[in-house]
């Protein structure tokens, strides 16, 4: 960054205005907008000065977000219906600085025109549409393609088909797809998308395997790869294990054996990134492969895995993991302990317990981890502790569903105002 | 025993500071400045732009955190900056406006990333929530619209009032 102060912009105030934001650079001004939500962005920090009206309307970059949530539906979803009737209505001068678009919103269907306000967006790098898509018609993506040159990420929840899986060769500039619940049902004209390094097909439950992941093999620059909630027998894995950047890998929820963790941990040395929850079946052996095979891992999910006290020594045996997710195991004061000593111990920042049979007698260990900022203890067996939690770094720590009544509660989560 | 290598900074007013040469290679344009220089020598390096008090507040954070990495802040913000920085950051930021301004003008100028980001944040932090008006006030900026203009960014902007 060489954002260096221009001379001129310090000489010329006069003495009383020196220490006033309003003889920063555009630079500094546009620095401290990216602070700000496009809300905050548009109904004040905008209205300061020209100055800041010219960097909101030319420089900041907009993520359009709108979200379904439960408790407040209708204001959520009139974020994207308010910015429609405004676009159409003016000559919107922000369309070209929204950089991302989210909309979360299963009912909401987006009519022709929606579709060319969202083609207007030129500069989009990021399209998240988790909207109702009866069918995605191959024209809206070429037109979103023909529009959208520079867009780099692609969402889209729900009902895409293999043929509109073809047409995201268009996106010259593509590399990460996601499209969760899909229906494909092969992975050939995924495989064409060469530019590709993050790919997420979980839940594309349709997938026909004649091929099975055989044409993932060819893409060389894939880094990150999702195949959650999808059934595959272990030989099937094989064709991903010859990715050479490959250093996240999701397969969650997809009934996998020893065998499969078997053939993953041997050849995929360089996960970083590895999500093995919601499988039943693979228990300690595969905490044994994981420890002794993946020795780069900084992130494991294993949680809900019929983990044993046993498997967690295993994964002790890790040294770079900074975030470890093993709830819903057979996990008791001891495990904590072992994971409080491993050698990764010092790295930690994120740790989720929920759901296991740990007790106030593992806090004093848990609050020894230096550099913790998460902690998840719901649905533990921890009652009244009479302990305070010397936590330095704690930023989350969720003590839900324990036998705590709200004033001890009170007290353990008072942790961050010391 | 080898000594530490160390780098005298000056200040605007004149004052000089010796630092490590490790803690204040933070700065890209020091950095840029050191390599050019010749390796054997203490060197003298002017900071013409930055005055002492300002100068010693970045010095402090560089002690600190080219030790201690600056965790990166999320942006936007969600909430107060105070819920997502370390206490030793909080504990820094408890300067006047004034210093503030400045600290983040010498950041900007001495190329110190982590401090611009962490000083920005900070100010973000202040405007929101604010109104024009009261962020004018604030910070004492002069409004330069006219009316008109200002009616036209009220009625530009109107889509997202109540979102």
């Amino acid at each position: 960054m060489k954002r260096k102060l221009e001379k001129k912009q310090v000489l010329v105030g006069k003495k009383i205005k020196m220490k006033s934001i309003e003889l920063f650079p555009d630079d500094i001004c546009y620095e401290i907008l990216k602070y700000l939500n496009f809300q905050q962005v548009l109904l004040n920090a905008c209205k300061i000065s020209k100055q800041f009206y010219r960097i909101s309307t030319t420089r900041y970059e907009f993520t359009i977000k709108s979200e379904e949530t439960a408790d407040d539906w209708f204001k959520y979803k009139s974020i994207w219906t308010k910015f429609v009737k405004y676009c159409e209505k003016h000559h919107c001068p922000y369309l070209k600085n929204v950089r991302t678009l989210i909309i979360i919103d299963v009912l909401l269907v987006l009519d022709d025109d929606e579709w060319e306000i969202v083609c207007a967006m030129k500069e989009l790098r990021e399209l998240r549409l988790e909207i109702f898509i009866k069918t995605l018609e191959n024209k809206q993506i070429q037109m979103l393609a023909k529009h959208l040159t520079k867009l780099e990420k692609i969402i889209l929840g729900g009902n895409v088909s293999d043929e509109n899986v073809q047409q995201f060769q268009l996106f010259p500039n593509l590399t990460s797809l996601k499209i969760p619940q899909g229906h494909i049902t092969n992975l050939k004209n995924i495989a064409k998308l060469e530019k590709l390094t993050e790919l997420d097909i979980g839940e594309c439950c349709d997938i026909v395997l004649d091929d099975g992941l055989s044409p993932l093999a060819l893409m060389k620059n894939l880094t990150s790869l999702s195949l959650s909630k999808i059934v595959f027998a272990p030989e099937e894995y094989k064709p991903i294990t010859q990715l050479p950047r490959l250093v996240s890998l999701d397969v969650s929820s997809s009934d996998n054996t020893v065998e499969s963790i078997k053939i993953l941990t041997s050849s995929l040395k360089q996960l970083t990134i590895f999500n093995i929850s919601n499988n039943f079946l693979i228990g300690d052996e595969a905490a044994r492969l994981i420890g002794e095979s993946l020795k780069q891992l900084t992130f494991l999910n294993i949680s809900n895995t019929n983990l044993q006290p046993q498997g967690v020594k295993y994964i002790c045996e890790l040294t770079e993991l900074r975030h470890l997710e093993m709830g819903e195991n057979q996990i008791f004061d001891q495990e904590v302990v072992f994971i409080c000593k491993s050698k990764f111990s010092s790295k930690l920042t994120n740790l989720d317990l929920k759901n296991t049979r740990i007790s106030k007698e593992c806090l004093k260990s848990l609050s020894t981890l230096d550099n913790l900022q998460y902690l998840n203890l719901m649905f533990t067996e921890i009652d009244k502790s009479n302990i305070t939690f010397p936590f330095k770094k704690l930023r989350f720590l969720t003590l839900k569903e324990n036998n705590l009544d709200g004033d001890e509660l009170e007290e353990l989560t008072n942790f961050n105002q010391q | 025993m080898s000594e530490t290598k160390q780098v005298e900074l000056t200040s605007k007013d004149k004052v000089s500071f010796k630092v490590d040469r490790d803690v204040i290679l933070m700065s890209g344009l020091v950095k840029d400045m050191l390599e050019e220089g010749d390796e054997d020598e203490t060197p003298i390096i002017p900071i013409p732009n930055v005055d002492s008090k300002p100068l010693q507040k970045v010095i402090e954070y560089c002690q600190y955190h080219h030790k201690e990495p600056a965790q990166e802040i999320e942006k936007p913000l969600k909430g107060k900056i105070e819920d997502v920085i370390c206490d030793w950051d909080k504990k820094f930021l408890e300067i006047d406006q004034s210093l503030l301004i400045e600290l983040i003008m010498a950041a900007n100028y001495l190329n110190i990333k982590d401090l611009l980001d962490l000083t920005c944040a900070k100010v973000a932090s202040m405007i929101k929530g604010k109104s024009p008006e009261q962020i004018r006030e604030m910070f004492g900026i002069e409004n330069d619209f006219t009316p008109e203009e200002e009616a036209k960014i009220r009625e530009e902007n109107k889509w997202c009032e109540e979102a």
